[in-house]
């Protein structure tokens, strides 16, 4: 009996251990595609880790210094490392964000502006406002992907809410915008899908923001160039 | 000669210990069930990267019997920027992240404006023509995707989950699931980089993303209003509990 006992165990993970080989060889080729892209996925989740513990050990002025130059690259503030690190802090010096949006008063000034509106929003309100439209119509003008925007009548991202925020003073640099067709690309998955299906332009953006600005809560772009242009042209008088 | 007590009781420990760990090693890299067949259709277009993922259900491929009135997908994504070495969101649904991220950031495909996980499931409870049709035994569901406008050099993952919707026995069951990749060059075309089925681990990745959507999208999804145009839900839906079929 003992000697039964003895012989179960080895042959039972024998067993498994064939059952599993069998299944192994019977999927060797999926199975090796698939250890592949598990593999690649590993590494590279590795390095995000990575990177986010180097952002989350750099000090308040290396990260805005990184936070400028991102800005400057045209970085959505989601997608930003320093933006991401940044607005985790509390010790983030608002007269520091208010300085270097002072000195660039353009696009490249955008995501320590909206940094400073998302940690200090009575510093950031007591900016001028003409200084907060230049900055944000100036990176709306020069944006290449409007990721940072949203996505009219799907998503109003932190960019626009600000930017409806600064009321009638944002009016004419938008109404400057309602001329200019290029196209608004979005990156994503059914974002970039949308984006191709309805062929948002850089004035569909602006007649967004003009209505949402005038008050319009309930604007819906329509689907078609056409029927937006129409609504363009009746903006521009 | 007899064995010691000590090593009498030894030899049944460490031997179940050893089958145990190899279980559990044969398992983490084994494929998922699969119960049914994938077929990944691929248009890499410039920018874009157009894919077909058709699911149809075929309880025999994996020894069950069931008949699923309204099969379906549920897709995961996870996007990386090789230059900055860090995952890229399309949007923020709240401050500057993604609620419905996991902490390795894949998430549940859908806009934040519909409220079930399931990808073309419209807040009405009807299919929308075009993102995924559903199926059935022997019949093919269909996931439409075409996600682009990536800059250079980023890789795009995304794992389908065919599912059972509607069944008297196989309800909210996993049928198999599906993996593709693409990347982008440095001139931002994309290419292929994987499309095989899935395995054990990337499904447990896909519960991670379930259990986020249902304990924190589903009550942050209160705050915002979830209309797609075919109805408003006073928020996202839950998703029940999946398992394997």
């Amino acid at each position: 009996m003992n000697t039964l006992k003895q012989a179960y165990y080895p042959c039972a993970i024998l067993c498994i251990f064939l059952a599993g080989c069998g299944d192994q060889a019977k999927n060797a080729e999926k199975t090796q595609a698939q250890q592949s892209a598990a593999a690649q996925l590993e590494s590279v989740q590795k390095l995000v880790t990575q990177t986010t513990q180097t952002y989350h050990a750099m000090d308040n002025p290396t990260l805005l210094k990184k936070l400028t130059e991102q800005s400057e690259q045209k970085k959505e503030p989601f997608n930003s490392l320093a933006y991401r690190e940044l607005v985790k802090r509390k010790d983030v010096s608002s007269d520091a964000l208010v300085s270097v949006v002072k000195e660039t008063k353009s696009a490249d000034g955008l995501l320590p502006l909206l940094l400073l509106r998302d940690l200090d929003n009575k510093g950031y309100q007591e900016l001028p406002v003409e200084l907060r439209v230049d900055v944000l119509t100036d990176a709306l003008h020069t944006s290449k992907n409007f990721n940072t925007w949203g996505l009219p009548g799907f998503y109003v991202e932190a960019a626009s809410k600000a930017l409806i925020e600064c009321g009638t003073s944002a009016i004419p640099a938008l109404k400057r915008m309602l001329s200019d067709t290029r196209p608004a690309p979005v990156f994503g998955s059914k974002m970039h899908m949308e984006y191709l299906s309805r062929k948002y332009r850089l004035c569909d953006y602006a007649l967004f923001l003009l209505e949402r600005i005038q008050g319009n809560e309930k604007f819906a772009q329509p689907l078609s160039v056409a029927e937006r242009d129409v609504l363009i042209q009746e903006a521009l008088k | 000669m007899n064995a010691p007590k000590s090593n009498q009781l030894f030899r049944p420990i460490t031997a179940v210990c050893v089958a145990a760990a190899l279980v559990g090693l044969l398992a983490s890299c084994q494929p998922a069930v699969e119960c049914g067949t994938w077929a990944f259709g691929d248009t890499p277009n410039g920018d874009s990267y157009g894919i077909s993922s058709s699911f149809t259900f075929n309880p025999a491929a994996c020894g069950q019997n069931c008949s699923c009135d309204v099969d379906c997908i549920i897709q995961m994504t996870w996007v990386y920027d090789v230059d900055s070495q860090t995952y890229i969101l399309d949007h923020a649904d709240e401050g500057n992240g993604s609620v419905k991220a996991t902490t390795d950031n894949w998430e549940i495909d859908q806009w934040d404006t519909w409220g079930y996980a399931y990808y073309g499931l419209q807040n009405n409870g009807v299919f929308a023509n075009g993102f995924n049709n559903p199926g059935g035994n022997g019949v093919a569901t269909t996931l439409n995707d075409g996600p682009g406008g990536y800059g250079p050099s980023t890789l795009f993952f995304a794992l389908d989950v065919a599912v059972c919707y509607n069944s008297k026995t196989c309800q909210n069951k996993i049928l198999g699931s599906y993996f593709w990749a693409f990347t982008t060059d440095t001139n931002s075309n994309t290419a292929p980089v994987a499309n095989v089925t899935g395995w054990t681990g990337i499904e447990s990745e896909f519960q991670d993303a379930v259990t986020v959507w249902n304990t924190k999208w589903v009550p942050f999804s209160t705050t915002i209003v979830i209309n797609d145009g075919t109805k408003t839900l006073p928020s996202a839906v839950p998703l029940p509990t999946l398992t394997d079929l």
